[in-house]
């Protein structure tokens, strides 16, 4: 088992936080005034380079309230934006677009990608600008990009801080899991056709149902196992103490066992916390914030109710579409290149829910989702532990 | 420690404080381009013991910069990420506790001719601008496989004694790298992070400068800030401390000396905080807190560790040439929450 390691910066207090028990309630400190990110001026240089873009990006409303921007694909209105922030609880969620022009339109989900965290919104509407796409991998490091808002202003800007990348879903950070998860004890990576088990944590649960190092998960309680953020979702999904049935390949050979799940050893829950208090030091971040395909890092402040538009370079083209306000000092976008595939797909909204699993928390919601209905469903939590690869081996 | 590196060639729109048209972003984007490409190879990751942060190459021969609070007491050994994924080790060298500056050596020979290493060139942390553009480098969560040292942008918002300011944003696993002027030149190493996005602290470069000849020949000094933050050996496993939770004030402080005494002045009071509220000013020297003399920011924070939240004590502050008594009412420290 891999030691625990700290990631060092030191917290100077927390002004804002004094006196109150919880972050949540009290008040920010104010930042300052000489800050590029919030000084009018650098916004207005920008002004030039969002103009295009500016006008394919919209404000998407759930019940009334600003869930998201959305970014304009087809002039006959169709709109992308980040699924997770739309997906509902409700049965009645009532989805409303805003345009730049005024008009506010009730919006139907015609497709979700889940492993994008994207969802197709139409609106009947004709004569809208859609966004010219360019592929990411023309910024490269220290690029400076521009987020147009709905009202077609440079919304914030920053920096490309790692050019476009593949991820892996352990080099994505850190979420706390849902506090009375179930509990696996395995560390794990990408397999063939699954989750491959990397580790076993002594004494846990995978351990005692018998699961060894290098066995590939396929099924967990029903649930295809396609990869391992699927794995750790659907373990999450279940309770400590119950059984699960899990399908797993060990030499090329199907096998089967049951396990009964554990708890979530709290070895490092002040570490995890003060990790995740630092990512929250100045905004809040996005619920889902990693298990995307392929990100460009950038060092844009953003609230996670302002992705799903667009991200421009200096030439005013659509690189990418902001996807997750991950963390301080780190924002996502999905670059260009992954979404053009799947608009039509997600137009018709066959093509997203044929291509992905039964059950994990966004599918359950895609199953549902035609040209008539809403998204029902939204984890109640956020839906993935990416464990930080140097800091917590079990699952 | 190697001079002050000449200045390049620089397009003057980048020296505006802030651009006027796409044309000034363009020669910024240009610049900050040019940095990237200049520093990248000497940007590392470190891990050193239980414990993960950045640092910069600085000499061929490996000399490392980055936090005292990373590189801790001299002589461990060190695990050195390179831009490339390569690890590589080393040992801690000296360090100045009171400016959270820190050393470190590679033991091994470079990739380069004679196995040199790649440097990254020193500027000055004198003669800063308000308002000059700036980037910072690092690897904020630990050194991850795959990404290259993520990119910050910001300018300098103020420069202290013991600190630069900046809204390049830092987070764990940053302390150590470098802040880099436009001229691709370390002005400053990362150390600290306030409530803001426009509060990331870093440790001016000529602290380095100034203790080089000590830091290289090993010697430890100045009190380790930051040190009060953790808990004391009292702290059991899991954190069940007999010790009291140790409270909250809402300054900064630095140590400064006068006449050859050492002295404790307030360089920022946070708003909101119970040192704002009780009437702490920027500049006060703080003499006494609960009957106690305080004459160095260690005292003040031994003293804040051993006081529970909630508590009402005397702090006597010497305010220009008077002396002020004010009444202070502690707050519960953040980041000891489980």
């Amino acid at each position: 088992m891999r030691h625990s390691i700290r990631t060092l910066l030191v917290l100077i207090v927390a002004a804002f936080l004094a006196g109150g028990a919880l972050a949540q309630t009290t008040r920010r400190a104010r930042e300052d005034p000489n800050s590029f990110r919030i000084n009018p001026k650098m916004a207005a240089a920008f002004s030039k380079v969002v103009t295009a873009a500016g006008k394919s990006v919209v404000r998407v409303l759930v019940d009334d309230h600003d869930a998201a921007l959305g970014t304009i694909v087809s002039a006959d209105g169709f709109i992308l934006t980040k699924h997770s922030e739309i997906a509902h609880d409700g049965e009645d969620a009532d989805i409303q677009v805003r345009l730049a022009d005024g008009r506010t339109l009730p919006a139907e989900v015609t497709g979700i990608e889940p492993k994008l965290d994207i969802a197709m919104l139409k609106v009947k509407a004709q004569g809208l600008s859609p966004v010219e796409w360019r592929d990411s991998k023309s910024a490269l490091v220290g690029d400076l990009l521009a987020t147009p808002g709905a009202d077609g202003k440079a919304l914030a800007v920053g920096v490309v801080s790692v050019a476009t990348r593949k991820t892996r879903a352990v080099d994505l950070p850190p979420v706390n899991p849902p506090a009375n998860a179930g509990f696996l004890g395995v560390s794990l990576e990408e397999g063939e056709g699954g989750a491959r088990i990397v580790q076993v944590v002594a004494g846990g649960a995978a351990e005692k149902a018998g699961l060894e190092e290098g066995d590939i998960v396929t099924a967990i309680a029903g649930t295809p196992i396609i990869d391992a953020e699927t794995m750790v979702n659907t373990i999450q999904r279940h309770k400590p103490g119950e059984v699960v049935s899990i399908h797993f390949k060990r030499d090329g050979k199907e096998m089967q066992v049951e396990a009964t799940l554990g708890k979530r050893t709290p070895e490092n829950p002040r570490q995890r916390d003060r990790r995740d208090f630092q990512n929250r030091l100045g905004g809040d971040l996005s619920d889902r914030r990693g298990g995307f395909p392929a990100v460009l890092q950038h060092d844009t402040v953003l609230k996670p109710t302002d992705c799903g538009g667009p991200v421009v370079d200096l030439d005013g083209k659509v690189i990418g579409l902001n996807i997750a306000r991950a963390g301080r000092v780190e924002s996502y976008a999905l670059p260009a290149e992954e979404i053009s595939p799947v608009i039509e797909k997600l137009k018709s909204g066959s093509g997203a829910v044929a291509m992905t699993p039964v059950s994990t928390p966004a599918t359950k919601a895609s199953a549902r989702v035609g040209p008539a209905t809403k998204p029902t469903t939204k984890p109640a939590k956020p839906p993935v532990d990416r464990s930080d690869p140097f800091s917590d081996p079990g699952r | 420690m190697p001079s002050v590196a000449q200045p390049t060639a620089m397009n003057p729109a980048v020296l505006k404080p802030l651009p006027d048209s796409v044309d000034d972003l363009k020669a910024l984007q240009k610049q900050v381009r040019d940095v990237v490409a200049k520093v990248t190879p000497a940007v590392v990751g470190l891990q050193i013991g239980g414990g993960q942060g950045s640092g910069v190459i600085i000499t061929d021969d490996g000399f490392v910069l980055t936090a005292a609070h990373v590189s801790g007491t001299p002589g461990r050994n060190v695990t050195v990420f390179l831009s490339d994924g390569r690890r590589v080790s080393g040992k801690t060298m000296g360090a100045n506790n009171d400016m959270d500056a820190g050393l470190i050596q590679i033991s091994e020979s470079g990739p380069l001719p004679d196995g040199k290493w790649p440097t990254a060139a020193l500027g000055s942390s004198s003669g800063l601008r308000i308002g000059q553009w700036c980037v910072a480098m690092g690897h904020p969560g630990g050194f991850r496989n795959g990404r290259t040292a993520p990119l910050r942008l910001g300018r300098v918002l103020e420069t202290r004694v013991n600190a630069i300011r900046t809204d390049c944003t830092l987070v764990g696993g940053d302390s150590g790298g470098p802040l880099f002027d436009l001229h691709g030149r370390v002005i400053g190493i990362h150390s600290r992070i306030g409530g803001t996005f426009s509060d990331n602290l870093h440790v001016p470069v000529d602290a380095f400068r100034n203790g080089w000849m000590r830091m290289v020949s090993g010697e430890q000094w100045g009190e380790a800030f930051w040190q009060g933050r953790r808990r004391g050996p009292g702290g059991g496993p899991g954190g069940q401390s007999p010790r009291p939770a140790g409270s909250y004030l809402g300054v900064e402080v630095a140590r400064i000396e006068d006449a050859g005494k050492a002295q404790c002045r307030v360089d920022q009071v946070y708003s909101g905080s119970p040192a704002r509220r009780a009437g702490l000013q920027q500049g006060d020297v703080i003499e006494k807190f609960d009957g106690g003399t305080i004459q160095t920011p260690g005292n003040l924070q031994a003293m804040l560790e051993l006081r529970e939240p909630g508590t009402t004590v005397d702090v006597v502050v010497r305010r220009g040439e008077q002396r002020v008594t004010l009444k202070v009412k502690l707050a519960r420290r953040i980041g000891d929450d489980e």
